[in-house]
């Protein structure tokens, strides 16, 4: 755990101080007071440490956007040397650009201003109460260091970065002091009811129930959408070179090609195809439902039930936030899709968790 | 083995005392305790690894649909082509067809009956590979070994053939397939084997 207090998570109360952990400290959560059948405090008291601040992202060294930035200034330099302009306007524009898009998370952090109602967040902006949170998810158990926060919303999720400049453990604990709202157990398809019946009866904290959503919007898509951007503004620098220098041949065709892959990152990032990988018919009635002792599924072709005793192992494709994960099993292997209402890690941390795998 | 599968969970009640709730940590997944017949789970749902194997073999079914009826088109395609290309051949080399000696003819009809016979085997090969396709829900196991098997024999005679074709995209084309087929033998093989295990349940339980 990290017990570095965030000096530049502005302004901090005084108290602020007390909730810091240290090291090798695990807070008790409330999976693990039920899984030691211990009973739930009837009431814990209400932490205020973190009301009032302003908690940032906090960017890693801007390594890459500074040697962007850099290598276009070079470029520009070496051509304007050489009396090659025209040179200058088609190389150096996608490293400035480039630069922008490291620097911008850096320049402009997605700020989280929580207060007594809740956090409100600049990028996207939105406001969310905590009566709105379900539940507050963090990985069990919980890692040293920083780590995401999932905030389980009714009809999506909210993550708060492991990069903020607050220790993840303190922040997490902090939330769930909060008046936040119980996970209710959404509608499912008359095929599951009796399982989530069944389930339910033995451990209703622990059934988790996944909704396909359309209207959710992952980190990964908002990538696609950022990166759309920046090629249009790419388009946008060639096109204006191409007008001032219309005697330059190339600045039409560069422009153009930035445009092609423009569209299609904003095809990827604002229509159904960013989900055209996952070949899923009707992916909006996909349901997945997670529990200590099985999960079910209905998404695409694939309908049913596995207990943990039938996975062989797990395995996840896209790094931190993940974009599939393939459960294997004797014989075939069981591809999910972040196409549900709460994040693909959020089940991943729930499979490793009851399946042991 | 048998406890392992929902369907046969609504049975298999009898044996096990039900824990009183769920252990966290332990290796194996406590049983459920029964609501109604000592079911375990969800007697709506049917086993999700089975729907994946049954998954794998339809898009095995498919592969040798697509196999089978290419195969059929390309080389009945071929065999009204063969006879052209004997001409054209001869034409490159010089030779009038018409003004062929007694043996050079009997050996052009020899290699035009080879190619017959070599051009309706792999369309008869094509022909199994339908009927492979068509049968391999109802006999997984021995239409995805035998679809494998011939794949590879007739991948070895063509590349004996044509090895040609066996460079660039049409070796990737035909790992794929082969890769999937292999798939296909396994998911068979573990369908087959839970159907055992789940007949010898209820076996047991009677």
């Amino acid at each position: 755990m990290n017990s570095e207090r965030p000096e530049d998570a502005t302004p901090l109360p005084a108290d602020a101080i007390q909730v810091d952990a240290p090291a090798g400290f695990r807070p008790r959560l409330r999976r693990d007071r039920q899984a030691a059948n211990e009973p739930t405090p009837i009431a814990t008291p209400r932490s205020t440490d973190y009301f009032g601040c302003e908690l940032h992202e906090r960017g890693g060294a801007p390594v890459g956007g500074t040697i962007s930035l850099l290598s276009g200034a070079m470029i520009v330099a070496i051509c304007l040397y050489f009396n090659q302009a025209a040179v200058a306007g088609g190389v150096a524009p996608p490293f400035f650009i480039l630069a922008a898009a490291l620097l911008h998370g850096r320049l402009f952090p997605v700020r989280y201003a929580i207060s007594e109602e809740g956090i409100a967040i600049n990028r996207p902006r939105r406001f969310v109460g905590y009566e709105e949170i379900q539940e507050v998810f963090v990985p069990d158990p919980v890692p040293a260091g920083q780590f995401p926060i999932h905030l389980l919303l009714a009809e999506d999720a909210v993550r708060l970065s492991g990069r903020i400049n607050a220790p993840s453990a303190s922040l997490a604990e902090f939330l769930r002091t909060q008046p936040v709202g119980r996970r209710a157990t959404p509608s499912v398809p008359a095929r599951f009811d009796n399982f989530l019946k069944q389930q339910l009866l033995v451990a209703p904290e622990h059934v988790y129930v996944f909704r396909g959503s359309k209207k959710r919007i992952s980190p990964r898509t908002r990538r696609y959408r950022r990166a759309a951007w920046w090629l249009l503004l790419l388009l946008v620098c060639w096109l204006a070179l191409a007008l001032l220098f219309p005697r330059s041949p190339a600045y039409g065709p560069l422009a153009a090609l930035a445009g092609i892959f423009g569209v299609i990152f904003l095809l990827g990032g604002y229509t159904g195809m960013r989900h055209s990988h996952a070949r899923i018919k009707n992916w909006d009635e996909a349901v997945l439902i997670i529990t200590p002792d099985a999960l079910a599924l209905q998404q695409g072709e694939l309908c049913g039930e596995l207990r943990w005793g039938e996975l062989l192992s797990v395995s996840s494709r896209g790094g931190k936030e993940l974009s599939s994960l393939n459960l294997k099993v004797r014989g075939a292997s069981i591809q999910l899709f972040d196409i549900y209402h709460w994040p693909l890690e959020v089940a991943a941390r729930l499979i490793a968790e009851f399946s042991g795998k | 083995m048998a406890e392992h599968l929902p369907d046969d969970r609504i049975a298999a009640g009898t044996g096990k005392p039900p824990p009183s709730a769920f252990q966290a940590g332990s290796p194996e997944p406590a049983a459920l305790p029964s609501l109604a017949g000592g079911g375990a789970t969800g007697e709506g749902l049917s086993s999700l690894a089975q729907s994946a194997r049954e998954k794998q073999i339809n898009r095995a079914r498919t592969i040798l649909l697509v196999v089978g009826v290419l195969t059929i088109l390309a080389n009945v395609g071929f065999m009204f082509l063969v006879q052209s290309q004997i001409d054209a051949e001869l034409r490159k080399q010089g030779v009038d067809r018409r003004v062929l000696l007694p043996e050079q003819k009997r050996v052009i009809d020899g290699v035009v009956l080879l190619s017959y016979a070599i051009l309706g085997g792999f369309a008869a090969m094509g022909v199994v590979f339908l009927i492979l396709g068509v049968k391999v829900r109802q006999y997984p196991v021995a239409c995805t070994v035998t679809g494998l098997v011939l794949y590879i024999l007739g991948g070895i005679v063509s590349l004996i053939l044509s090895p040609e074709s066996f460079v660039g995209v049409g070796l990737i084309i035909k790992i794929v397939i082969i890769v999937a087929l292999f798939q296909a033998v396994q998911a068979a093989l573990a369908a087959e084997r839970e159907k055992q295990a789940a007949l010898a349940g209820i076996g047991d339980e009677l």
